[in-house]
């Protein structure tokens, strides 16, 4: 009777117990809703000329020495170093030079927002290369609009 | 057995010709253009049709097929109840597929075009010059295929296009070459402008206050900072000036696109096919 009795006691506590140990159990997890997109960087070098091989050496020393541990910050695609490689790849290295100081500034302004740019799928501003090359007015127009097709 | 040949039986009475070409009109008439091309091109592989031809030509437009819709409705110019229908159909598809170059060959050959079908073929081609990239160069010929309760309508575009915002790509280079920044205030980015102007002061002041401290590396460090970003800001406003044009470009020709695909082209609507 007496073992009866006590089992029961145990029993019911236990259950209580565990069952405070299953409520502790359920709670809620925290959610991270932040875009989890990896981005690939690319080290390459392009040879096909002096002033671009020079920058895109540049680019890879300022991603492995700096970009890697200060993480992926720039809000653009592409990121302002991409940028400036391949202004200087379309262009050359004076005119390169002078859109990446635009972008520079642009990147900077702390007023920027979606209303200035189109958002990448990526979740980053998308502001490419070829709009800032001071193109004849109906090519940039005909250009943008193939884009948006 | 018997049930064999009953079920064949029925098949081939489920599709035979008849039965497919309705099913094709019906098809067409329900918008399911792609499947009809199939039930017409079954059809025709039986059955010599212009009307058939017509209809797939329609329904590749209607897909924004043009390069199909172009072909088959070429195939048509020769045919004797649907050539004028072909021609229009042609001339919208080049339209719709904004071929500028092949409608104004067109236009120019008055073999092509047809007492029948010359006024809409007319008001397409205006309705071209609408959009932003082309000029208009005589303003009262351009209303003349339209009667007046549709011109009133373009009118307003037809103002809206002569007074498209305007911003110098030189002169903002000016201002910012003046007062860094302001180029990009012109063009109406203002958060830009103002970060140009402190960026290039900001190191402005560092550099005279290097020099003064007699830390020349120092100071040409600097000045050599600020002439670049001064640099680029007054080529960045260049190309702010000219991004603000082709957005104000942009944004007319979608609007005027809106405009034009609500009331069809200005084109009445006759549905030869389907009530």
């Amino acid at each position: 009777m007496f073992n009866k009795f006590f089992l029961t006691i145990i029993f019911i506590t236990a259950v209580n117990l565990s069952a405070q140990i299953e409520t502790y159990k359920w709670q809620p997890n925290e959610v991270d809703y932040r875009l989890n997109i990896p981005v690939a960087k690319e080290y390459k070098i392009i040879t096909s000329n002096f002033s671009t091989l020079l920058i895109s050496f540049c680019q890879a020393v300022y991603y492995s020495v700096f970009s890697e541990y200060d993480g992926d910050n720039c809000p653009f695609h592409p990121s302002c170093s991409a940028f400036f490689v391949e202004s200087v790849e379309r262009t050359n290295i004076i005119e390169g030079g002078l859109m990446f100081a635009d972008r520079f500034t642009r990147d900077i302004n702390f007023f920027k927002g979606y209303n200035s740019y189109p958002l990448h799928f990526t979740g980053r501003f998308y502001d490419p290369v070829y709009k800032y090359k001071l193109l004849p007015l109906t090519e940039l127009v005909e250009l943008i609009k193939s884009e948006n097709d | 057995m018997i049930l064999t040949i009953v079920n064949q039986a029925q098949d081939n009475v489920f599709l035979s010709i008849e039965n497919r070409l309705r099913f094709g009109d019906f098809l067409f008439c329900d918008n399911d253009y792609l499947r009809a091309i199939d039930e017409y091109k079954i059809v025709l592989k039986n059955k010599e049709s212009d009307m058939l031809k017509f209809k797939i030509a329609l329904a590749y437009q209607e897909l924004k097929k043009y390069n199909e819709s172009e072909n088959s409705f070429k195939e048509l110019f020769s045919s004797q109840q649907f050539a004028n229908e072909a021609k229009f159909e042609y001339f919208r598809t080049l339209y719709l597929s904004d071929n500028f170059e092949m409608m104004d060959k067109l236009i120019k050959d008055d073999s092509f075009i047809d007492a029948s079908t010359s006024k809409e073929i007319k008001k397409l081609y205006n309705l071209k010059h609408l959009y932003s990239q082309f000029h208009i160069e005589d303003s009262s010929d351009f209303f003349d295929p339209f009667n007046d309760k549709e011109s009133v309508e373009l009118l307003k575009y037809f103002i809206r296009k002569q007074n498209i915002e305007n911003k110098s790509p030189a002169f903002a280079a000016v201002l910012s070459a003046v007062v860094p920044g302001l180029g990009k205030v012109y063009t109406e980015n203002y958060g830009d402008g103002i970060t140009a102007f402190l960026l290039t002061g900001v190191l402005t002041f560092l550099a005279i206050d290097n020099f003064n401290a007699e830390h020349d590396f120092r100071g040409w460090l600097f000045t050599g900072l600020a002439a670049y970003f001064y640099s680029g800001n007054i080529y960045g406003s260049a190309t702010s000036a000219q991004l603000f044009n082709a957005g104000a470009r942009i944004t007319f020709d979608n609007d005027l696109q809106l405009f034009l695909n609500k009331n069809n082209h200005f084109i009445p609507n006759n549905n030869l096919f389907c009530k």
